[in-house]
């Protein structure tokens, strides 16, 4: 299995860059999630890795072996689109034994692969069907087993779960990295859902409008987000805009234009710098009553959405609206009207610089 | 009156059943969701309201009339379709007007009715743009203010959600509620996201394979789901196989394979029945707590999940269970043993059911 | 040991030929090639006659120019044509599209049956609908029409009229049906959740999304009725309106513009003296011809998108009143009533005559009937292969190159034989290749052929064509991230999915070369191939119209098999 490296990838098409200066690394092995919305790049750059697309600039190396004059079809991709192509007018053997065929394995060889691979998917009872009549998940399998079967080195998904119900994409992702864990194949796995990446990712990337904007483990993206667009995306984000008071080695002070002050992680900006201060919805909570602390915001309960583990409050402050996500055992009391106070604690706010374009551009999805 | 009721509804497809026998009702102002998953009848039943098809068996009544053979363009409804179809040669504006307009209103009436709209969902800026030219969510956000500018009392959404991108779809979800909320309305919403579900309605309808399997509200489907479809597909769960081993002052004792023992509250089961128990992921803890039941596993897996972190464990007998713990309070390593407790009165109890426990709960 | 080696080597061998046929260099050469054939031995042959303008330009002065009789013939042969053509097509529109929408948007039992019928006039030959419609319609026919006929048209205009709408009418239901299906209904109930009724609903939103059906299927209409030969000159002279006299070198009656070629082309082959006067005629009658019908295939296509449909204003009342009950009833019964009284019976009206008209063959030159029909088949099968040669590399050119502008524009020029008149189309083949045939190195043969060719590939590029733009394009990158070269992916992947629609478009190919007359006259008008037999057959004064109604008889039914056959292989596929 192999390493994949990419330096400053650039692609663009008419009236769009659809990738801009990309570069990441991806060790042997690691399961790794692209993770951006739609229209980020994401597929383009997938597409550039298997050699479907031919980029403007910058190089793609496997194993340290530049593949950029190779053609897709010797460069050892298993790439899965989103649709999942499988060939319509063949049984699910002969998909899953496509490509061992079309490259002329000996014809043993390539029958205990497909035997392996279907048994690998659960499918080998459905070897003779065709695809229109299995259901959307056991074609997604078809077409994992078919990738897989050439022996690729590297292994590339295309939102493999975004036909799916949303029930079925919680079971079906863990079957997912498990079949990549256990075939110890480098996989590149590409999604808009921020919480299928944290569940099955060793690594992820965010990537937004053709840019790497951050790369880490879920829990460092998570609860170090480097971004504001990063802190709103992956989970969801409250925001306060105001003026760097000072920072220190325990916590920094920022205050807001209502002259209240929060207080966050440290941070080496300069002091009178016009920041914006980031805390996840998940880490603040709501108390009945009103009352006045450190990041401490009192409010009116403008509505509550259960989700079940969680029930997610909106607040109406003195600053805007606020949104908290707290276990539902724990927010009984919030309906709506109730007076509540909103607090975080400062050591998971972080504190940036007002982004280029302001605020509401840099946090925009679309 | 209650505002839709369907009575007996029945589709069929040839030889596929695709509803047998809906009973429904909504209230006014009542926002409720169809929740099932894909093929359950969800989308069937609400066209047959919308009077897009009509059913093979039974009727629909909206306002206490019969509507069942009414044409669509005679009922008073909004209709948001999952795959949006707004009007691809015309403007976000003219989509907008295109109810109040063939119905023959004034031109002050169609310009008021079409402005209002777009400004509710904030697209007012942007009403000069071909569909084309927008993003997923915000040309949901115009095929909303075109069911909206109806002025019409019922809105009925068919997966408006699926199609976009979660993070979308998480801001339209707000958007909904709020919008549906501030202007009094009744609305069907359906969708296969129980936390879209959850989170917008005020009661929710869970469906499978064309049948209603239970109705709720969003927080007693959660905590108290009264089929073991429900259980599975609202939330995740544990589901721990056993038998009644013992039922003595409303407590009963129940033996899981492997010779487990745990114990609930419980004053109509029997002796030697056999059972399904569920615990929910988060509702395990560290600590023993009142009414706790223990149990000990080899820890598999530790993976972060953000708000919190999912644990794998196996248990003594073989059996695999999840266990979620807030960030700041897991110290489980991966490969240590582990107990883990929790409160009996969380933990839900059905009877096995006759076609064992993986099809009850098969997804497709 | 040695036959091991043996079967090492003949591996070794195919690998190394797989990989110098996916090599970009190779797939670029045979590409290159395909669009040289194309270019070189289609489309500028096609178009060579503009050239007389400038090389003939003495011979137009004197022998055209410089004769009124000689331009106001050419005047009103062509007018007849163009009017003709404009008219039938607007009244296809009219009636197509309600018939279009009942087969569309109606789940109905005998559906396929109904489609049959509608295409049914494509299986006969133009030449025996021109045969059928004259002994319907004309006021007084050549041979005595069986009972029923109602025989009330006299003038060449009319009678062109109705014979057209007979050749034309399938291709107008067929392309409007075609993207009528692929148009999302959902559009249409989104609106009429908002209020809009029926017909609202179709005229505000389905229709403006519609363009592409109504211009493809006005074009297809335009072009088979100035093309048409074989049918004009049949009606003309069963009606009695028209006939060729060789021996005076002239003929009587108004022509249109393909009927005048093939008249002066026969006159020409009896009267030697008359050669260039005659040829020019010809050239400036087909190059006029060309140029108007491309000028019309753009200004069609023009209007169709950039015509703006009325949507400033609704009628509610008016317009709830004309989308149930009686109106729209009474519309698709219109359409019906068309489809029977004006389309299908006059079609098929020959058979009555078989039956009833008098059987006496007289001398049957049976020889040159079996030699006629073999000839077509022969020139049908030779071009259809061609065809299949080419176009389908062209198809995937136009879908697949690498260049998608030029793929667009060739696109665009594939279009250019199937508009031309096969009349003009073939002089002017006859014009572009006459050096090497009177040197004797190319037989009229293979002019023959290359002109059938020119006006049949359009119908296997554009199946192809749109099979392929249907077809997901991730299924042929797929097979190549699975290791499949561009030879293996086509054969294994592109090509079973395209191949209902490559079938479909040979069948038609075939089919159209078995039925045409005009290309043939003008290449060559010694060339006796079944249509050619038929309409000489229809002579008032040397003919024999009960054997042409046989041979009509034998080509309808070929073609109905081939046609039964097509329907048979791509049923099922969407």
């Amino acid at each position: 299995m192999v390493s994949l490296r990419i330096e400053g990838l650039r692609k663009s098409f008419p009236g769009v860059v659809a990738l801009e200066d990309v570069s990441l690394e991806v060790k042997e092995s690691d399961y790794v999630v692209i993770l951006g919305p739609t229209g980020a790049g994401k597929t383009t750059l997938l597409r550039t890795i298997a050699g479907l697309t031919k980029q403007d600039s910058g190089n793609i190396y496997f194993d340290g072996h530049p593949v950029d004059r190779l053609a897709s079809f010797d460069r050892g991709v298993a790439y899965l689109p989103q649709n999942y192509s499988l060939f319509g007018h063949m049984t699910v053997w002969d998909n899953v034994a496509f490509g061992p065929t079309v490259q002329d394995w000996e014809m043993r060889r390539r029958d205990q692969i497909v035997r392996e691979m279907l048994n690998l998917v659960h499918l080998s009872d459905r070897r003779d069907a065709f695809p229109r009549e299995l259901s959307g998940g056991m074609q997604q399998r078809v077409a994992l087993a078919r990738a897989l079967a050439t022996r690729a080195r590297i292994l590339l998904l295309d939102e493999p779960l975004r036909a799916l119900d949303a029930r079925l994409r919680m079971e079906l992702r863990q079957e997912l990295r498990t079949l990549a864990k256990d075939l110890g194949i480098t996989t590149l796995h590409v999604t808009h859902d921020q919480e299928e990446a944290i569940s099955i990712a060793d690594q992820i990337i965010v990537l937004r409008r053709g840019k790497v904007v951050q790369v880490g483990s879920p829990q460092e993206v998570y609860d170090t987000h480097q971004d504001p667009f990063v802190a709103n995306f992956v989970g969801e984000a409250n925001f306060f805009e105001g003026v760097l008071e000072h920072s220190g080695p325990r916590n920094s002070v920022v205050t807001l234009p209502i002259r209240k002050q929060v207080v966050g992680r440290p941070t080496d900006m300069a002091q009178g710098a016009n920041v914006v201060l980031g805390v996840k919805t998940d880490r603040c909570d709501v108390k009945p009553g009103h009352f006045e602390a450190e990041n401490c915001f009192p409010g009116v309960v403008l509505r509550s959405l259960f989700l079940g583990k969680r029930v997610t409050v909106e607040v109406e402050t003195k600053v805007g609206f606020l949104k908290a996500k707290v276990p539902s055992d724990r927010a009984q009391f919030a309906s709506e009207g109730v007076e509540v106070t909103l607090r975080f604690p400062p050591d998971h706010a972080i504190v940036y610089p007002v982004p280029v374009g302001g605020l509401q551009a840099a946090l925009e999805v679309e | 009156m209650p505002k839709i009721r369907t009575e007996g509804v029945s589709k069929r497809f040839g030889r596929i059943v695709a509803l047998e026998n809906v009973d429904l009702e909504v209230r006014e102002g009542e926002y409720v969701a169809i929740l099932g998953p894909s093929g359950c009848g969800k989308t069937t039943l609400i066209k047959i309201i919308a009077g897009i098809w009509r059913p093979t068996e039974g009727r629909v009544l909206v306002d206490g009339r019969d509507t069942t053979r009414t044409p669509i363009e005679e009922r008073d409804l909004g209709y948001v379709f999952q795959n949006i179809m707004l009007f691809p040669h015309m403007s976000v504006k003219d989509n907008a007007r295109y109810g109040p307009w063939v119905r023959g209103f004034r031109p002050e009436e169609v310009e008021k009715a079409s402005r209002e709209a777009l400004e509710l969902v904030g697209l007012l800026q942007r009403q000069g743009f071909l569909p084309a030219e927008l993003s997923g969510g915000a040309q949901q956000k115009a095929s909303l203010a075109r069911a909206l500018a109806n002025r019409a009392n019922l809105l009925l959404l068919d997966e408006p959600l699926s199609a976009l991108d979660a993070r979308v779809r998480v801001e339209l979800r707000y958007t909904l509620r709020r919008l549906v909320k501030d202007l009094g309305l009744t609305a069907v919403h359906v969708t296969h996201d129980q936390e879209e579900a959850m989170s917008v309605a005020d009661r929710v309808v869970v469906m499978r394979k064309g049948r209603i399997v239970e109705v709720g509200e969003p927080r007693r489907l959660y905590e108290r789901p009264r089929q073991l479809f429900t259980a599975n597909f609202v939330g995740q769960n544990n589901f721990l196989e056993g038998r009644v081993t013992g039922v003595r002052d409303g407590v009963a004792a129940v033996e899981l394979r492997g010779g487990l023992s745990l114990i609930l509250n419980s004053d109509s089961l029997k002796p030697g029945e056999p059972v399904v128990l569920a615990i929910r992921p988060e509702h395990f803890a560290l600590e023993p707590g009142p009414g706790t039941n223990i149990l000990t596993g080899q820890v598999e897996e530790t993976r972060f999940m953000g708000s919190f972190t999912r644990h794998r464990l196996t248990l003594e007998n073989g059996e695999e269970i999840l266990v979620d713990l807030p960030p700041e309070e897991s110290r489980l390593k991966q490969g240590e043993q582990a107990k883990v407790f929790f409160n009996r009165e969380k933990m839900l109890v059905y009877s096995r059911p006759p076609e064992g426990l993986r099809e009850a709960l098969k997804l497709e | 040991m040695v036959s091991e080696n043996r079967q090492v080597r003949g591996a070794e061998r195919r690998k190394a030929l797989l990989a110098f046929l996916s090599k970009e260099r190779t797939i670029d050469a045979w590409y290159l090639f395909v669009l040289v054939f194309f270019v070189f031995l289609v489309l500028i042959p096609t178009v060579f006659v503009l050239s007389f303008l400038y090389t003939g330009w003495g011979d137009l002065q004197t022998f055209v120019f410089a004769k009124a009789d000689v331009l106001a013939q050419i005047g009103s042969a062509v007018g007849l044509s163009f009017g003709v053509a404009l008219v039938v097509t607007t009244i296809d529109l009219v009636f197509g599209l309600p018939l279009a929408w009942f087969i569309v948007r109606r789940d109905f039992r005998g559906k396929n049956l109904l489609n049959t019928l509608i295409d049914s006039p494509l299986a006969v030959p133009t030449a025996g609908l021109g045969f059928s419609v004259a002994l319907f319609w004309a006021l007084s026919p050549a041979v005595n029409p069986p009972p029923l006929s109602l025989n009330i048209a006299n003038t060449p205009f009319v009678l062109l009229t109705f014979l057209h709408f007979t050749t034309t009418f399938p291709y107008m239901v067929r392309s409007l049906s075609a993207i009528l299906e692929q148009l999302d209904i959902e559009y249409e109930i989104a609106a009429r959740t908002c209020g809009a009724v029926p017909v609202t609903a179709a005229r505000t939103v389905t229709l403006p999304l519609f363009r592409a059906g109504i211009a493809t299927g006005a074009i297809l209409c335009l072009a088979k009725a100035l093309s048409d030969t074989g049918g004009a000159q049949a009606v003309l002279q069963t009606a009695r309106l028209f006939a060729i006299q060789s021996q005076n070198c002239n003929f009587t009656g108004t022509p249109s513009g393909t009927v005048l070629i093939a008249a002066w082309r026969t006159i020409g082959r009896a009267c030697a003296a008359e050669a260039g006067q005659l040829n020019a005629g010809l050239a400036l009658t087909a190059i006029i011809m060309i140029v108007l019908s491309i000028s019309l295939l753009y200004v069609v296509n023009l209007v169709a998108t950039r015509f703006r449909f009325p949507l400033r204003r609704v009628w509610p009342g008016v317009e709830r009143r004309l989308s149930y009950g009686a109106p729209p009833v009474g519309r698709d019964a219109f359409a019906f009533a068309f489809l029977a009284l004006i389309v299908l019976i006059p079609s098929f009206f020959l058979t009555g005559y078989l039956i009833t008209g008098s059987t006496s063959l007289g001398t049957a030159d049976w020889g040159t009937f079996a030699g006629s029909v073999g000839f077509s088949f022969l020139i049908a099968g030779l071009a259809t292969i061609i065809d299949l040669t080419f176009g389908v590399p062209l198809a995937l050119y136009i879908t697949r190159g690498p260049h998608r502008r030029l793929g667009a524009f060739l696109d665009s020029l594939v279009n250019v034989p199937y508009i031309v008149p096969s009349a003009a189309l073939g002089f002017s083949l006859f014009l572009f290749w006459k050096p090497l045939v009177d040197a004797g190195a190319l037989p009229v043969l293979a002019v023959i052929v290359l002109a059938h060719v020119g006006f049949t590939i359009p119908f296997v590029v554009r199946n192809a064509v749109g099979a392929l733009e249907q077809m997901d394009p991730s299924l042929d990158e797929t097979g190549r991230t699975l290791g499949a070269k561009p030879l293996q992916t086509f054969r294994r992947i592109t090509f079973p999915v395209i191949k209902p629609a490559i079938l479909a478009g040979s069948i038609m190919a075939f089919t159209r070369s078995l039925g045409e007359t005009g290309a043939t006259i003008a290449v060559s008008p010694q060339a006796i191939t079944a249509p050619v037999f038929i309409v000489n057959l229809l002579n008032i004064k040397t003919g024999n119209f009960y054997l042409a109604a046989l041979t009509i008889a034998v080509l309808t039914i070929a073609s109905a098999i081939a046609m039964l056959g097509m329907r048979y292989f791509t049923r099922g596929v969407k």
